[in-house]
This record gives C-alpha cells, sequence and structure tokens, in this order.
C-alpha cells in the first residue's frame, strides 16, 4: 500500500489523534500475557489500529472452554498452542500489524529486564495481578494494565509511576482575553467605532463593553448590564452573537483552574525531570510574571466581516507566536540552570503553549489495595467490591489451584475477611460484597464473551490512550458489572 | 454445543437465546463487533442487513473485512467470515435498504424478536423505530463518535423511543451566501460539493433543476441576473465537457476562466454586494507543476488550480464511461471539491484549508475507531439479556440506557430508560396494521369501513405521505381502486374531518380480507401555546457551553438527564452516531 492508502485506511482514526499518533502507534511494540478472551479482545482492537508490533505470552493449549468465549480460536486449533493459534488468527486482521506468540512460561520471565523493557505497554490478562510483574515493569518504567474478566463482572487496572499528558483533547475555554487586552489588540479595539462597529467579530464589542463598564464604574460588568450595553449597539449577527455570549465579560483571565494550579506547585527535580517538568516551571515564571497564561492562539468562528476577522486573527496570532517564544526563552534558562545540553523540540513548544490550560498529570501507585476504598464515601463503592470480589478469588486460586465453585462459598468469605483485615481493622462486612462474591462464584472462573469484548474495548482504548499520549486515560481502576450494566473506576493510592 | 459457560451464567434462560430470532440492521463498525458478541450468546437464528459495500476506510475497525473483500457485500462478506466459527446460530444476510418495502415487507419484519440497529445515518434510524412502533418488536439502538458512543433500549410505547428526542437539524445556508457572497470555508466548500460539481457533472439538469428567480431569497435584482446568467452559461460549457476529446484541457481551461475570473468579475460590478463587504478578487496566476500533495498540508493556490484542473480533466473523462458521484473516497472527485472551493476562498480572501479538513466536512466524517465499537456493541449485546425478564415491567426497570461520561468516576454513564414523550412526533401517535387486498378495495370503502370501525363522527381525510388521496374537497378518487394509489408498506394518515378525534396511522399490510387494527382513537388535544420560558441568566455563573470549544461535530444535544448514582451528575447527553452520512451541508 502506498501512504495515501495508508492515509484513507486509518482515516478515520487519525481524525481522533492525527498523523502524529498514528505514527507513534506504528512504532509501538505491546506485550500481551495470557491468550484468553478479553487478551484477544483487546490485541484485535489494537491490530486494527496499526500497532505495530504485538506479542502474546501463553504456554497454554487450546480448550472446548476457548472456542466457547474467545472468537479467535477455531475448533481445528483444539489442542494446539493457544498462544500461537490465537497469534496467527489476529495477525491476519491486519497485514500493517505483526502478531508474534512467545511459549516461554510467564513465571520463568518474572525476572527477565529485557524481556521486558522491549515494550511500550504491557496488558496482563491473568486472573493474579501478579506482584513481582508490577514491580519490575515500574522499575523499567513500562506502563502495566491489568485485565481480567469472569461471569458478568471484569476489572483494569492501571500501573503507572507517572503519566504527564498534554494533547489531552479537553473541552478548552476559548481564551478572548476580554478583561486582559495587550497593546496591539487595545490599538484594534480602538480603532473601531460608529459604523464599523457591524462589520467586527463580536469579542470586540465585548472587550468595548467591559472597558466602557470599567471606566465607568471600576469593577466588572455582570452578564446582565453587558446584555443592556451591547443591545445598544444595534442588531447585526456579531451583536446578537455578543448577547449570547455575553457572560463571557465575567471570565477572569488570570484565573487557573485548581488541576493546573496544583500542578504548577508541584516539586520536581529540575535537573533530571522530563521536558514536560521543565515546560511546566517555564509556564510557572510566565504567568507569575504575567498573571495570565500564554496565548493558545486560536480564535472561534465567529459572524464577521472576513477582513476584519483575519485582522483580529493576526492579532490573536502575534501575541501567542510572541507567548510562545518567551515561554521557549523561559525553558532554555531553566535547562541551562540545571547544566542541562539538551533542546525542546519546536512542535512539542507549540502543542504545550496550545493545551497549557488543560495539562493532566497521573501519578501512579503500585499498591493492589488502599485502605480507603471500602469507606462509606466512596461513590462507587459497588464496583470497589467487584475488585475486591477478584482479589479474594485470585488468593482461593493460589491456594487450591482451581477456580471457585458455589460450593467454597464459606471459604471464600473466610478468605475475603482475612485478606480485608490485612489492609484494615474491618469493623464491618462491606455492605453487598458478598452477592458479589456469589456472583463471581457462579461463574466458577469461566469468561462470558460480550464481558470480554467490552473490557478488551475498554483495555484497548487505554493503550491506545498511553502508546500515542493522547486524551485522558483513568485513574487507575475501573470494574465493570454486568449486572447492573455499569462501570465505576476510581484512584487506589 | 459450548454453552455450558452460558448456562453456568444465565441458567434456562440460555434456551431461550437459542429460540430466538434477531435482526441486526448495519453490518458497519458497530454491527461486526454484534454479530461477534450475539453469536457467542448462541442466538437462533440471525438476520444480517445492511445495503453497503466494504471501502477501505472500513479496515480500521470492520474486523471481519479484508483488503481482498473492498467492493463486496457488507451483509454477506460479514456472513461468511464469521462462518469458519463453530457457532451454532442460523446465519441469514440481506443486501439491501432496510426502507425497501418490496424487499422488506411488513411480514419480513414480524418473525423476528429483537431488532438491534447498529447503523450509520439518521434517516433509517427513525425508518426502524417507526417499524419498531408498529409492531412492538423491542428495539436496540446504539452508536458512537470517536470515543463516544450511546446504547438506548427501547420498548415501543414503554419507554422513550428514538423519535421522543428531538435530532439536531442540518444547518443549510441561503443561496446567496453560497453563490454570491461566501465568508466562510464552509461556504465554498458547500458551493463546490453542492452547487459546481452537479452542474459540471451532473446528470442532465432539467428544466426542474434550473435556478429560478424564486429559489434565490435576494430582493436584489442585479444579483439574481447575474446568478441565473452564471447558471446558463455554466450549461454550455457542460456541453463543451462532454464532448472535449481526452487529454483536450483547452476545455477545462475555459471554465476556469468562466468561475474563477468572468463570474467574479460579473459579481464585482454589483456595487451593492461590496458596501459592507471585501471585494473579491478574479483570479490571476498560473497553475504549479504538482507531483504529490501531502494531504495534510496547505498547498498554494497555484498548486490548487493545478489539482482543479487534473481533477476536472480525470472526471470529465470518467463521465463517458458513465455517471460520477461525489464520493469522499474517489479522490478524483475528493481532488474536485478540495481544488474548487479552495481557489473560491482564495478569490474571497477566506482561509484556505487543508485536504484533510475539507473531507471531513464535505464527507460529513464521523471519527470511528474499533475500541469505542467493541465497548457499545458489548452494551448492546448485553442489554439483550433483559428482553427475556417474564413482565414488561422487569424489563424496563433492569434495562439501562448507556452513553458516554465526562466524569472521572466513570467511563460511560448510565441511567434507567426514560418515560415515552407524551409530545413526541412518532410514538404518541395513534397507530395500527391494516391488512387489506388492495385491489379489491376501493378508497371509498376503506373510508367507510374506517369511519364506522372508530366512530369518526362524519368524514376523514385519507393521504399517504405528503400525497393527499382523498378528503371532501377533493373526492375524484372516491371509486378507485386502492392499487392504483398505494402499495404494501405505506402508511396512511387518516385524519379527522372534524377534528374531534385524534388522527391515525395505517400501515398497509397484505391480507386476504380486510382487517383493522384494534384500537381506540382518543379525543383530540388541543396543541397548549409556547410557553417556553425566559430563564433569567445568573450573573455569575457561565454556560458551560459558551466555553467549550471544541465541540462535538455532530452532537445531538438531549435533555438534561440524571445518572444513576445520585452523586454523578449528567449535564447534557449528547447522542453519538456512527458515521452519520445523510447530514448535507
Amino acid at each position: 500500500m502506498n501512504d495515501s492508502d495508508v492515509n484513507s485506511k486509518y482515516d478515520r482514526q487519525m481524525r481522533l489523534w492525527s498523523s502524529s499518533g498514528q505514527t507513534r502507534l506504528v512504532g509501538s511494540r505491546v506485550c500481551v500475557v495470557e491468550a484468553n478472551a478479553v487478551a484477544c479482545e483487546t490485541v484485535k482492537n489494537l491490530v486494527l489500529a496499526g500497532v505495530g508490533q504485538v506479542v502474546l505470552l501463553d504456554s497454554e493449549r487450546v480448550s472446548g472452554e476457548d472456542l466457547a468465549t474467545n472468537f479467535f480460536v477455531v475448533p481445528e486449533d483444539t489442542g494446539k498452542p493457544r498462544g500461537e493459534r490465537a497469534a496467527t488468527h489476529l495477525g491476519e486482521l491486519n497485514p500493517d500489524s505483526t502478531v508474534l506468540h512467545d511459549k516461554a512460561p510467564f513465571e520463568s520471565l518474572l525476572e527477565d529486564r529485557s524481556f521486558w523493557s522491549q515494550f511500550d505497554c504491557v496488558v496482563n490478562c491473568r486472573l493474579d495481578p501478579c506482584v513481582p510483574l508490577i514491580d519490575l515493569l515500574w522499575a523499567l518504567g513500562v506502563p502495566l494494565l491489568h485485565a481480567h474478566s469472569i461471569g458478568l463482572y471484569s476489572l483494569v487496572r492501571l500501573y503507572c509511576e507517572e503519566r504527564t499528558m498534554v494533547e489531552t483533547h479537553s473541552p478548552r475555554a476559548d481564551d478572548l482575553r476580554i478583561d486582559a487586552v495587550w497593546p496591539e489588540l487595545q490599538e484594534y479595539v480602538d480603532a473601531v467605532d460608529g459604523p464599523s462597529l457591524a462589520e467586527v467579530p463580536y469579542s470586540v464589542l465585548l472587550i468595548k463593553v467591559y472597558q466602557g463598564f470599567m471606566r465607568e464604574h471600576g469593577s466588572r460588568p455582570g452578564t446582565k448590564e453587558a446584555r443592556r450595553r451591547l443591545a445598544q449597539l444595534g442588531n447585526g449577527d456579531n451583536v446578537e452573537e455578543a448577547i449570547r455570549k455575553a457572560a463571557l465579560v465575567t471570565k477572569r483571565s488570570s484565573e487557573l483552574s485548581d488541576k493546573l494550579a496544583q500542578l504548577m506547585q508541584e516539586k520536581v527535580d529540575l535537573a533530571t525531570a522530563s521536558p514536560f517538568w521543565v515546560l511546566v516551571e517555564a509556564l510557572r515564571q510566565f504567568y507569575e510574571k504575567h498573571g495570565v497564561l500564554p496565548l493558545s492562539g486560536s480564535l472561534p468562528d465567529m459572524a464577521s466581516n472576513t477582513e476584519e476577522y483575519l485582522k483580529l486573527q493576526s492579532i490573536y496570532r502575534a501575541k501567542h507566536e510572541a507567548d510562545k517564544e518567551e515561554l521557549k526563552g523561559l525553558a532554555l534558562q531553566v535547562l541551562a540552570q540545571h547544566k542541562r545540553a539538551e533542546q525542546i523540540a519546536e512542535s512539542e513548544i507549540e502543542l504545550f503553549v496550545k493545551n497549557c490550560s488543560v495539562l493532566e498529570v497521573h501519578r501512579g501507585s503500585k499498591n493492589v489495595w488502599s485502605s480507603e476504598m471500602l469507606s462509606e464515601s466512596n461513590p462507587v463503592l459497588h464496583n470497589t467490591n467487584i475488585y475486591f470480589g477478584f482479589l479474594a478469588l485470585n488468593t482461593f486460586h493460589k491456594e487450591h489451584r482451581r477456580h471457585a465453585a458455589p460450593r467454597d462459598q464459606s471459604e471464600v468469605r473466610a478468605l475475603a475477611i482475612s485478606e480485608l483485615c490485612r489492609w484494615e481493622t474491618l469493623k464491618s462486612f462491606p455492605e453487598g460484597l458478598e452477592l458479589v462474591l456469589d456472583e463471581l462464584l457462579r461463574a466458577e472462573g469461566t469468561a462470558l464473551h460480550n464481558v470480554c469484548a467490552l473490557t478488551g474495548g475498554i483495555a484497548s482504548q487505554e493503550v491506545i490512550k498511553i502508546l500515542t499520549n493522547q486524551y485522558v486515560s483513568f485513574d487507575n481502576c475501573l470494574t465493570f458489572d454486568g449486572v447492573r450494566g455499569q462501570t465505576g473506576s476510581w484512584k487506589i493510592d | 454445543m459450548y454453552d455450558s459457560h452460558l448456562r453456568k451464567i444465565f441458567g434456562s434462560q440460555t434456551d431461550e437465546f437459542r429460540q430466538s430470532k434477531v435482526l441486526m440492521v448495519g453490518a458497519g463498525g458497530i454491527g461486526c463487533e454484534l454479530l461477534k458478541d450475539l453469536l457467542l450468546m448462541n442466538y437462533g437464528e440471525i438476520h444480517i442487513l445492511d445495503l453497503d459495500t466494504i471501502d477501505l476506510s472500513n479496515l480500521n475497525r470492520q474486523f471481519l473485512f479484508r483488503q481482498k473483500d473492498i467492493k463486496k457485500s457488507k451483509a454477506m462478506t460479514a456472513q461468511q467470515a464469521v462462518s469458519h466459527f463453530n457457532h451454532a446460530s442460523k446465519l441469514v444476510a440481506h443486501h439491501g435498504n432496510i426502507m425497501d418495502t418490496n424487499m422488506f415487507p411488513l411480514s419480513f419484519f414480524t418473525q423476528f424478536d429483537i431488532i438491534f440497529n447498529a447503523l450509520d445515518n439518521l434517516e433509517a434510524r427513525f425508518f426502524v423505530n417507526k417499524i419498531a412502533l408498529f409492531t412492538k418488536i423491542p428495539l436496540i439502538e446504539s452508536g458512537t463518535s470517536g470515543l463516544k458512543g450511546q446504547v438506548q433500549p427501547i420498548y415501543p410505547y414503554e419507554t422513550e423511543c428514538f423519535a421522543c428526542i428531538p435530532k439536531e437539524q442540518p444547518k443549510t445556508y441561503p443561496v446567496c451566501t453560497i453563490r454570491s457572497t461566501p465568508s466562510k470555508p464552509i461556504h465554498c466548500i458547500t458551493w463546490a460539493k453542492n452547487f459546481l460539481f452537479t452542474q459540471l457533472f451532473g446528470d442532465d439538469v432539467s428544466d426542474q433543476d434550473k435556478l429560478k428567480p424564486q429559489d434565490i431569497e435576494s430582493d436584489n435584482k442585479a444579483e439574481i441576473e447575474a446568478l441565473l446568467k452564471e447558471s446558463n452559461e455554466l450549461l454550455d460549457l457542460k456541453v463543451l465537457i462532454n464532448e472535449a476529446v481526452p487529454g483536450d484541457r483547452s476545455s477545462v481551461l475555459k471554465i476556469v476562466e468562466k468561475i474563477f475570473k468572468e463570474d467574479i468579475e460579473r459579481l464585482l460590478r454589483i456595487e451593492t454586494l461590496w458596501k459592507t463587504r471585501e471585494k473579491p478578487e478574479p483570479l490571476n496566476c498560473e497553475p504549479a507543476k504538482i507531483e504529490r500533495l501531502d494531504e495534510q498540508k496547505l498547498w498554494t493556490v497555484e498548486e490548487n488550480l493545478a489539482l482543479f484542473i487534473d481533477s476536472t480533466c480525470k472526471i470529465a473523462h470518467r463521465l463517458k464511461q458513465g455517471p460520477v458521484e461525489f464520493d469522499k473516497d474517489d479522490e478524483d472527485t475528493l481532488d474536485f471539491v478540495v481544488s474548487a472551493a479552495n481557489l473560491r476562498s482564495y478569490i474571497f480572501h477566506i482561509p484556505m484549508k487543508t485536504k484533510f479538513e475539507i473531507k471531513q466536512i464535505a464527507g460529513n466524517i464521523i471519527p470511528a475507531v474499533a475500541t469505542t465499537n467493541a465497548i457499545m456493541a458489548g452494551f448492546s449485546a448485553l442489554s439483550s439479556i433483559h428482553l427475556f425478564h417474564a413482565t414488561m415491567q422487569e424489563k424496563v426497570s433492569k434495562s439501562k440506557m448507556v452513553y458516554d461520561s465526562n466524569q472521572p468516576t466513570r467511563f460511560v454513564n448510565t441511567s434507567g430508560l426514560a418515560a415515552k414523550n407524551p409530545k413526541c412526533p412518532a410514538c404518541s401517535v395513534t397507530r395500527g396494521i391494516i391488512k387489506i387486498d388492495l385491489s379489491k378495495l376501493t378508497i371509498d370503502e376503506l373510508r367507510k369501513a374506517v369511519i364506522d370501525r372508530y366512530g369518526y363522527s362524519d368524514d376523514i381525510g385519507i393521504a399517504e405521505g405528503t400525497r393527499l388521496l382523498y378528503d371532501y374537497d377533493f373526492d375524484d378518487n372516491l371509486g378507485t381502486k386502492l392499487d392504483k394509489v398505494c402499495s404494501y408498506g405505506d402508511v396512511l394518515f387518516i385524519t379527522d374531518a372534524d377534528d374531534e378525534l385524534d388522527s391515525l396511522e395505517l400501515l398497509v399490510d397484505r391480507g386476504d380480507k380486510l382487517e383493522l387494527p384494534e384500537l381506540e382513537v382518543p379525543a383530540k388535544t388541543v396543541p397548549e401555546g409556547n410557553k417556553e420560558e425566559e430563564g433569567e441568566e445568573d450573573d455569575l455563573i457561565l454556560e458551560a457551553d459558551d466555553l467549550i470549544m471544541e465541540g462535538d461535530i455532530n452532537g445531538l444535544d438531549g435533555p438534561k438527564r440524571k445518572a444513576e448514582d445520585d452523586t454523578v451528575p449528567v449535564k447534557k447527553r449528547k447522542l453519538a452516531v456512527d458515521e452519520v452520512e445523510v447530514i448535507e451541508l
């Protein structure tokens, strides 16, 4: 296929993460542990999206149960190595993607740093979250997802020390700077008067109204007052639009989201931190000096004479460029102060400035459990119970080498209690946990294809977010409850 | 069969899956996933219906299709692709349009226990919704757009139907904006795709299609005359194109001369148009030498001109083999629209766009990815288990509506099913199926039977679609046999001449003797005046919409709705639609 074919094949998804995201997917390697239904459904979505290479790690053979739950093995595969058969079928989905398999027993690889360090992301689809694997990948800095499903329940958990996200695609407010006009914009606004008022974008009208009110009253206008004054400017499209958007006069350009304010306060070692943190430090200095963030530079579509719109746009663009240069200078200073020789790519600075109001950082945890999870105030307590149920079943499975069944009810409940007591002093058995345990026992470790497909969809979506480093992932644990048809996610600290 | 695992989880319900017959409408992004999920639930019989063929841009998510399947029927290919799998379900594929009442009469639908919608356009969704209302078959509706999606189980007349919430209507632009005074890239793209392309390459433009003075919403006489002249000259050029010898660029150069220079000069002479607007500048440049152009980059005006000439020649050549229609996946037609739109933008001092961007706008492209489809198909298949509860009350209370979430604690939101909207244009209407032999009955006989059966006090009106068949002012057809004026699958609209009883919709189905449905036609309710309250704006609270820039391109606004958990308020529900293609610019 030539480039244009590749572009059309991935066209619909490149509209989500652009060619830069697609390039990262093509260059990525992902390891998936175990070739069960959740794993194969995850791999299917990665292969279709064009992830460069996937390695299926599995040492089992294809069984009747695989045939009933996993679409990617067929009756002729029965008794044959499962990883190899699944890899063959999944590899057929997309010639651009390579699906390999490895028959090495999982346990034998647990200390093999060179094996795991070749991957950009690992997905563990076994019941066991496997603490040694978590520790090893954490140390290597390789993001790990744990995904598993039994019956109508499933879980997906992300283990990653730190995720810094710039291209979050989060909704951004229009940054029009109604209350923070710079000299070039002021000059433009002052020149607009009389009949030319009918030809300019609404933001100019809002600035005029804002400044007029400030001069007269020394305070900012409210939405109602702004609307009243705008109504006196005539009845053009731009005035109508200004009236609809009048609430913007109350927006303070200096205001930061709590998240961003917190982010700028974070203490990191700038001598070793990633370029992201160097830029955050530069952003902090910029904000301290100017009281506003660098201008993102994009103007929304506004009713206006085309020429006036373009003039205004070039004023915003120029300011954006100037702010970007200043931020770049600050970043270079930070690097120099810490005797760092590296450069930060122009494109990276551009993306950072565009997205600086919606940056996102997640700090992960290695703990499989935290004591606050079962508190009454947890809004997704029911989903937390499911996670806990999986842990209890895993403990049972490790002890007995088989899946727990309804007849093991009392033992599993006892296990759950002793497990819980290891983490916290338990006042009472968490509400609803018994029902969740019974539901899990009913399935005796069996997976349901439907739930696996849904879970694979969620897991692969998170892997793609990690590989492209775009969009915000969940933070950091999620369970699906097929009885209630509900997902819930929360953070394990 | 391998259903021991299903039995562990669903018990005896497993047998009910086996005995059920389901219809899946659409074998695209969600459909491929859904088919796999339904097979592994062991449904007894699954019918796959799709009118579309496979395209390269489907392969990033429609996993049952391969490169070698391009141009083949989606429904047939999907059926074959899963045949290797050891499933127990009987599969039937239909390559056709769901709205084709000859191919899919009412009796086709009544064989199913459940209908799954996996569609990509609103028209077909509304159609299936209506079928579900006539037949009372539960419908599971689904859709995705990028990383968002929704699933809605519909129990006809019991819960909210697909039409209960008004959907956003496509945006249209006045003719003058498109033809004389564009100010945004979208105006130029609309001009290139809907006007120029059709005029130059469309089927012969009949008198009916010709631009008439009353179509132009302008009272500027000079402008109307200019536009009419422009159209007629274009028709002459069309003839030139049709007669051109391959490789002869002279006729194409004449087109360039006319549409990018002469027409603009003519507009410039109408000075009133440019009092408050910047004047356009007729094109004055030479085409560049082009080889490969990067679709993600902005091209120069010279490059656009070269591509315009090149693509026009190619399409003109292809016209000799048969008609050419605009298709976003047809490179020649897309190149034509991109270059024509950009040249026009340049002339009117409007920013040009990249091919990648114009493709999205001109092709109404909705982003799509395998992951979201997998998630929503999973929810859709799983929703069907609640249809097997014993009572309607249980079915409704256990079923959930699923839609995307922007809450940190929910990956997706779920809520209970809403009650039907009493003002819904679809499900608040009284309707039923009429069994009839159209060749035996006259309009008058039908009229009398309906009046008798439902107690209309005097007379009724009968219409099919927008076609009036009878009312007291129009009785010419009374003696006409029904098969002359309507066919099976049509919906007859009955109105009360005295405005006492509500109107009634009757779906015509084949039958030996006349059977009217058992129903009560309620008294007409007088519509209440529009009592829309204008809420007082709170000074300090900003409307979220004012502050959001990156919006859903195709969001269909629903009412405010509360999610299942009290702690998770949902501001607004947006419905996502898998690759909506119906919205015209």
